[in-house]
């Protein structure tokens, strides 16, 4: 049975696989300073914490405060690097199914004698 | 404001069940994947593998034949007294055994061929190869649906990643090739057309 193919329906598949492209680039250079905030805020934290081991009692509330204020903030900063990080993964593999369509489907285009549009 | 976020929340229902669609036609590819490799699996027929079995016996019997009789017959001068380097080597009970009592081997080993065969049935090449080409036409099909649905949620602005393995005919076909416009039986115009997917 002959199917009408259609070697244009690569150009889909070629914006699927740059969009996957897009998102990943996106989430890596998001992971990237988020993490880099997390490095800082434990830093932070580390020296509001060696700061208030040495500090007089009635001035220790507010360095108290502090600690308590950069722990909160690290903690949220960790769970939003762990939140990028699933969806840097995710956007990996999507970037590797539209990848690895668009070559099978190029292939084939080929070995059926269609014009496969040239990559850009 | 409120008109926005309604339409927003349709669209939001529209993917969902779009995705709840493609997701389900997935598990029908997995199904008859499955089907394929179990029919790739297949048994012989019954009667060429106790075919298999007699001429396996025969070739036993024949290499029972094998064993030279001459140092188990030899005098202590030749071989110093040490019989035990002449015993039969590891691969030659079993013939011996087969010329002795090949109607009790081969019952036993039959019992074990019925026991398998009861368990899953044997096909000849052509009935396998074509169950397995009946079964690839069906994917195919099923396949075609998949990418249709994909099309027309396309078209209506929202996007579901295609599989890696997803079939190039398929993905590839034209827009007005008929199996994709009839894609399952039909069916699938009348699901992209509960989901207001249809130009």
């Amino acid at each position: 049975m002959t199917i009408k193919l259609d070697s244009s329906r690569l150009w889909a598949l070629d914006a699927a696989r740059k969009r996957a492209n897009l998102a990943l680039r996106e989430y890596g250079g998001a992971q990237a300073k988020l993490a880099e905030r997390v490095r800082r805020l434990e830093g932070e934290l580390g020296g509001a914490e060696h700061q208030l081991r040495g500090q007089p009692h009635q001035d220790r509330p507010a360095w108290e405060a502090r600690v308590d204020d950069l722990r909160k903030r690290l903690s949220r900063a960790r769970d939003d690097l762990a939140g990028i990080r699933a969806e840097h993964a995710k956007a990996h593999d999507e970037f590797q199914v539209a990848g690895s369509l668009y070559q099978r489907c190029a292939e084939f285009a080929k070995h059926a004698g269609l014009h496969v549009p040239e990559e850009s | 404001m409120s008109a926005a976020v309604s339409a927003l929340k349709k669209l939001d229902d529209q993917l969902a069940k779009i995705t709840d669609a493609v997701a389900g036609i997935r598990r029908r590819i997995g199904k008859v994947e499955t089907a394929i490799a179990e029919v790739d699996r297949s048994f012989c027929p019954r009667g060429m593998a106790v075919n298999r079995l007699d001429a396996w016996l025969d070739l036993c019997a024949a290499r029972s034949q094998d064993l030279a009789l001459g140092d188990l017959l030899s005098g202590e001068g030749q071989s110093g007294g040490q019989f035990f380097n002449v015993l039969p080597s590891s691969d030659l009970p079993f013939p011996f055994l087969v010329t002795c009592c090949r109607d009790q081997v081969r019952a036993v080993l039959i019992k074990r061929i019925d026991a398998a065969y009861a368990k899953r049935p044997g096909m000849t090449a052509d009935d396998r190869r074509q169950a397995i080409e009946k079964l690839k036409g069906e994917r195919l099909d099923i396949e075609f649906a998949e990418e249709s649905l994909i099309r027309a949620a396309e078209r209506a602005g929202m996007t579901i990643a295609r599989r890696a393995d997803a079939d190039p005919r398929a993905v590839l076909a034209a827009e007005d090739e008929p199996r994709l416009v009839n894609a399952g039986g039909g069916k699938h115009s009348d699901l992209a057309a509960d989901f207001d997917l249809l130009d």
